[in-house]
């Protein structure tokens, strides 16, 4: 397998300041960094080889294969460091390069041209990691999938991704969950995650099962306050979810005290 | 995890007035080398409520570090008043914050702190496992770990064309994770053209790099003690070269300046020399 290349710094930096004038390259069919770079060097090897095919299965109309394909990146990339999974020159290469097609697939430019503020910043946060925080890394159409299968990844399991499939089953379990400091301690994760598991009439969508979500994901950022929540086991996160959500259900709306 | 000082549902040693009568403190010390990250805690406890507590097992004292830019978040719970913490320098990078607590390691019931404030008198708790009784100073650090180390004084620059037309002096710029060096259109091509030379790099040094970083020494005074200096990444790997090389107490900022690029002039010279007897 060819070992993995990543930006070279000043480019990407130069990159990620010319989105505005490449802005129309965006809707190409084929990758054109080299041609961008004109006549410089843009990247460079590493010694990170993937243990299997970086190949991600394109999306199809409504679905979108995010768990397949978040499956797909971790089993590419199992022993990717933290920080070199956070460093935007690879995931920028990859969006750029090796992921072109499906980036175009997933993330669309075309229908945000008539707003090219709007397609700069999907461009910003989709192919490039914006800033230097987690939310970022969520957003960027490649890293997303790798990170999104590490924080849920279980190796007890009998399917280490069990927990991935819920945490992808709608959008909005990510945003309460991942995007929030809690979301960084692996044991509140995966006891969330369970708790959902256990309890699937959260998952079936609609507003309420989307309220009570925020408002367990809520109540658990406000016993952190309190409680060093990274003390716990999932066993005890789960417990203290499935009390709050009892109490919820009995009073017969989305909250209850926290 | 950003700590503030708050108001607990029980009383906490070391938060506000909680417990007048007992102290918590941690002091927090952090060092790197090439695989591990090593953080040595020395907590010193004077309430013998907590003390008591983790002796016999129902508390433990906790070390929380968080990392935002490596999604890390992780506590270590131990009973030794000195600990050190061990981690590997491939999960941080940038901001590292570090927290000390004691932390219930069971659920308690009649918690009561000895010493605490008289507006507690005769009030007890119920304490649940994982909840905070004592709370030291936090710390902040940061770390640099990439793919490849920043080595060369060059990689902490950035040269550029200028998107206006014309000649102009070279400008620059502090503001971001490079020193941004702007160079006109008809400059900037020359510079494209020549700095893949080996022979010529020297003189590239002397010219572009060498004033820029003399007006980065002058910059960096101005600053004087300005924090916002660290949250660029050229001023930390400026500084850990600087002391890398056993310049900071050197005040001559031209003589520091050629320092930190070995000597610039001397290989321009030399190479200039080189030139002038191929083509003679």
């Amino acid at each position: 397998m060819k070992p993995l290349n990543i930006l070279k710094e000043n480019f990407a930096i130069k990159l990620a300041g010319s989105i505005s004038d490449n802005l129309t390259r965006y809707k190409r069919d084929k990758p054109w960094l080299a041609e961008f770079a004109g006549s410089s060097s843009w990247d460079f090897e590493t010694g990170l080889v993937p243990a299997e095919a970086l190949a991600l299965a394109m999306p199809d109309g409504d679905n979108l294969k995010d768990l397949e394909n978040a499956i797909r990146m971790h089993s590419a990339l199992p022993s990717l460091t933290p920080v070199q999974a956070r460093d935007p020159r690879l995931w920028t290469h990859l969006t750029h390069v090796e992921l072109w097609e499906y980036m175009r697939r997933r993330w669309p430019v075309e229908k945000h041209l008539s707003n090219k503020q709007r397609a700069r910043n999907i461009i910003e946060s989709r192919y490039f990691v914006a800033r230097n925080e987690s939310r970022a890394l969520l957003r960027n159409g490649a890293a997303r999938l790798w990170w999104l299968a590490k924080l849920s990844h279980d190796e007890t399991r009998d399917n280490p991704y069990e927990l991935t499939g819920i945490l992808l089953s709608t959008l909005d379990i990510t945003q309460q969950i991942l995007e929030r400091s809690l979301g960084r301690a692996p044991a509140i994760v995966h006891g969330f995650l369970e708790f959902l598991q256990i309890n699937p009439e959260l998952l079936g969508g609609g507003n309420v099962s989307r309220e009570r979500i925020r408002q367990l994901a809520k109540f658990l950022n406000l016993n952190g306050g309190v409680c060093l929540l990274d003390c716990l086991s999932d066993t005890n996160v789960i417990a203290m979810l499935q009390g709050e959500y009892d109490q919820m259900r009995a009073q017969g709306g989305a909250s209850a005290s926290a | 995890m950003r700590l503030s000082r708050r108001s607990y549902p029980h009383p906490v040693v070391g938060n506000l007035d909680d417990v007048p009568g007992a102290a918590f403190q941690a002091t927090i010390e952090m060092s790197v080398d090439q695989d591990n990250v090593y953080i040595d805690t020395n907590i010193q406890c004077s309430s013998t409520t907590v003390c008591g507590l983790v002796d016999d097992g129902r508390a433990a004292y906790a070390v929380h570090v968080e990392c935002t830019n490596t999604i890390f978040r992780r506590a270590y719970e131990f009973a030794e008043t000195s600990k050190r913490i061990t981690i590997p320098v491939s999960q941080l990078n940038d901001t590292v914050e570090v927290n000390v607590f004691a932390v219930a390691m069971h659920d308690i019931s009649s918690y009561a702190v000895e010493k605490s404030h008289p507006d507690y008198d005769g009030s007890s708790f119920d304490i649940r496992k994982g909840d905070i009784i004592a709370v030291g100073e936090g710390k902040t650090f940061t770390i640099e770990s990439r793919f490849d180390a920043l080595s060369r004084i060059g990689s902490i620059m950035l040269i550029e064309a200028s998107p206006d037309d014309g000649d102009m002096p070279m400008r620059i710029e502090f503001n971001g994770e490079k020193i941004r060096v702007i160079l006109s259109k008809a400059d900037f091509s020359a510079y494209k053209l020549l700095r893949h030379n080996e022979e010529l790099s020297g003189i590239l040094t002397t010219t572009i790099v060498l004033p820029v970083l003399l007006e980065t020494l002058y910059y960096i005074e101005g600053c004087g003690d300005d924090d916002e200096l660290d949250s660029l990444k050229w001023y930390r790997a400026l500084t850990r070269r600087i002391e890398a090389l056993g310049l900071s107490n050197e005040s001559e900022k031209l003589t520091k300046a050629q320092k930190l690029l070995e000597l610039p002039v001397k290989r321009t010279l030399s190479t200039a020399q080189s030139v002038a007897e191929s083509a003679s």
